[in-house]
């Protein structure tokens, strides 16, 4: 009773698409019935080797009935219903999940509130890389429940059959034995793959005659062995499952054990096409190899037996083998993966740039006295002096800021240090020597101005 | 070292190296299959191929086994791609309002959490262009009046958000919503995160398992909490 209140709660999906399909102008439809179409083209398609059905599969089944009931419907209107219909019942195409709510009795008899997320319909990539649509569990159970067998009726009958079979525990043993064969098989593949890879390094290396040419022999036994046993197994099973009810625990051990001798059996067969391939490659490396010298051949001369004959290809044959040697010419590159994380980052990355800092940074507890740099060195100064004690005793002091301009420069260090000097000669210190009196007038020259000063070299200086 | 010690490491460095390929199906690829087939099979194989990974800073995901690995970066791998590797010479501005429209992306495909499902669910999300720029406009506009977003995003994501609200969502030209989310899915695209179909006339863009493994991680990362804001307003306009 609880399963069937669950079940009933989880075709709302189909009940709300009927009920809003005013909505998506397709009142002239049943949508129950494209439903069900929709959902046995999909099931249909399931065990193909796409793994689903396409969206041009779906569409066709879909467009045969709704051109029955209405003739006049155009491919885009068709295309319009199959598209909405795979909307709604794919949750917005997995974007979304159903959501029930629904109550059952519990075995204390109480009656408590329980919820389920779903999907009806999801999306895959099938092998080919194309979209293709499936049905999940729930969507296939409700689809199958619907087809109306008489379940308690068919389940009385098989009880009696599955309980012998079960207790003989036959179909769990051969799918163990099973498993462990396709573990077998894989192995023996991986062991054909390493046999090539050595022999393609060196024929030597396998030992072909003593060691695998014996065990190619053994793999042949134990494809032919698995193989009948596995085809008796799998009609034996297949047989037993389709007489139990879909959902039935006995029907998923019996269908369970049958893949896996399946799937062995489909690997039993991979190996025999690599076996049968590794057979000829083996052979055809021993005759290549059979005459090598063994050592590799040696680097060709770089200018003569290299550059020269490239140089003296013309423009078709090096366009044509440009695309070979251009790799061999630049070193290799790491590919970029799209890291999503990395690059939102970077895309998101603050575009002020932050300081780092700090008023209230303690204060050192150690200090220093930097040495403060000189301006005018001595050798400045030395160089200066002897200037002055070659321009004469008396002067103004423009016309010693003409001479030095003319000597040093106007933007020279010596320049500045006679412009910092000479107007200190107003302390007149005797000792000194040297007396700078105002003149009472102003002059401009050599990218200076201001107060003239008179200027006298006494001979006691 | 044995010789199928020296064959089973050139098959698990082999096996990476295919795997680092999203793109690679093991449908197509007849080595994949079987590499994938004894990685699956094979513990001693599983973990040889784990080290291997790691010793070239890269770690292994098991998807479901029709789909085969995913291979991701470790922290500060070298792998991680670049600003110019995603679209070189943008400025600040673009650059975060391209970072918002990553965000809203992944926000958009997995809304909850319940979306993201498993590692191993081999079942993928898909969705349109179309749908997916008129929820974005519509989601930047209301981020405008949102109060609960300066919870999330500091005040350039905010400044981001009102650069995508200015944005025309369709039209023309670079200057469109429509243009940036197209420029995002097909780089998705060629990194083998996302896949292109038609249907029923319908473009579709396809989430890729990969495109899951990396989301998990965003969901996990930095910008967490800006997730889930963004894919609790996802959530909300599919139940309304």
């Amino acid at each position: 009773m609880n399963r069937r209140a669950k079940n009933l709660a989880l075709m709302k999906p189909f009940f709300d698409l009927e009920a809003n399909k005013a909505l998506a102008d397709a009142r002239p439809y049943d949508m129950h019935l494209l439903c069900s179409v929709l959902m046995e083209a999909i099931i249909a398609d399931m065990s193909g080797s796409s793994g689903g059905a396409p969206y041009s599969v779906i569409l066709r089944e879909v467009s045969k009935i709704a051109l029955k009931v209405n003739p006049q419907a155009t491919e885009s209107e068709l295309d319009r219903l199959t598209s909405h219909l795979i909307d709604h019942l794919s949750s917005q195409r997995g974007r979304d999940h159903f959501e029930i709510t629904y109550q059952v009795v519990t075995p204390e008899g109480d009656v408590t509130r329980l919820s389920h997320a779903y999907r009806l319909l999801e999306q895959k990539l099938s092998p080919e890389d194309e979209l293709v649509y499936v049905a999940t569990p729930e969507a296939i159970h409700i689809y199958l429940s619907g087809l109306g067998h008489e379940l308690e009726a068919e389940q009385a009958a098989n009880d009696a059959i599955l309980e012998h079979y079960l207790s003989r525990g036959k179909h769990k043993e051969a799918g163990e034995a099973a498993e462990m064969a396709r573990k077998r098989s894989v192995e023996l593949r991986a062991r054909l793959r390493s046999w090539l890879i050595a022999a393609e390094r060196s024929f030597e290396e396998i030992q072909y005659v003593g060691h695998v040419l014996p065990q190619l022999t053994e793999m042949q036994q134990h494809i032919r062995a698995r193989g009948a046993i596995e085809q008796r197994q799998i009609e034996e099973l297949q047989s037993r499952a389709i007489q139990l009810p879909p959902g039935d625990e006995g029907r998923t051990n019996l269908i369970s054990a049958r893949k896996a001798i399946e799937e062995a059996s489909h690997e039993h067969t991979r190996l025999l096409t690599d076996l049968q391939q590794c057979s000829r490659t083996l052979l055809d490396f021993q005759s290549r190899q059979r005459f090598r010298l063994g050592d590799s051949p040696a680097m060709p001369e770089p200018v003569t037996e290299f550059l020269h004959p490239v140089l003296a290809l013309n423009l078709q044959d090096l366009d044509r083998g440009l695309p070979r040697l251009l790799p061999l010419l630049l070193p290799p590159r790491l590919p970029m993966l799209p890291d999503l994380p990395v690059l939102l980052d970077a895309l998101l990355a603050d575009i002020r740039v932050v300081m780092d800092r700090s008023e209230l940074e303690p204060l050192s507890e150690v200090t220093e006295d930097l040495p403060v740099a000189k301006r005018f060195t001595p050798e400045l100064c030395a160089t200066v002096d002897e200037f002055l004690q070659n321009f004469g005793a008396a002067y103004t002091f423009s016309s010693l800021l003409e001479a030095a301009d003319k000597k040093f420069g106007r933007h020279s260090p010596e320049m500045a240090y006679l412009t910092v000097m000479v107007p200190q000669w107003f302390e007149n210190e005797v000792a000194d020597g040297r007396f700078a009196r105002p003149a009472c007038r102003q002059f401009e020259t050599a990218g200076r101005f201001g107060d003239e000063l008179e200027i006298t070299m006494s001979r006691t200086a | 070292m044995t010789n199928d010690q020296t064959n089973a490491l050139f098959e698990a460095a082999r096996l990476v190296r295919l795997a680092i390929n999203a793109r690679e199906t093991v449908a197509r690829n007849r080595e994949y299959q079987q590499l994938l087939q004894r990685f699956h099979t094979d513990p001693e194989f599983r973990d040889l191929a784990r080290t291997v990974a790691r010793g070239l800073d890269l770690q292994i995901f098991e998807l479901a086994r029709d789909v085969g690995l995913a291979v991701v970066n470790v922290a500060n791998g070298p792998y991680a791609p670049t600003l110019d590797d995603f679209r070189g010479g943008m400025r600040a501005r673009e650059r975060i309002v391209y970072g918002l429209l990553l965000a809203m992306l992944a926000a958009y495909v997995y809304p909850t959490r319940r979306a993201i499902g498993e590692l191993d669910d081999s079942s993928v999300v898909s969705i349109e262009l179309r749908s997916l720029v008129e929820w974005a406009s519509t989601a930047a506009r209301e981020m405008r009046q949102s109060a609960s977003v300066t919870d999330v995003a500091s005040p350039e994501l905010r400044s981001g958000f009102e650069a995508i609200a200015m944005l025309e969502p369709f039209g023309d030209g670079h200057a469109t919503l429509h243009y940036r989310f197209r420029y995002i899915l097909e780089w998705l695209g060629k990194n083998g995160l996302f896949a292109c179909r038609e249907e029923g006339g319908r473009e579709l863009w396809i989430a890729r398992p990969h495109y899951r493994i990396q989301a998990r991680h965003l969901m996990l990362g930095t910008h967490a909490a800006l997730l889930e804001w963004l894919g609790q307003r996802a959530a909300r306009t599919e139940g309304s």
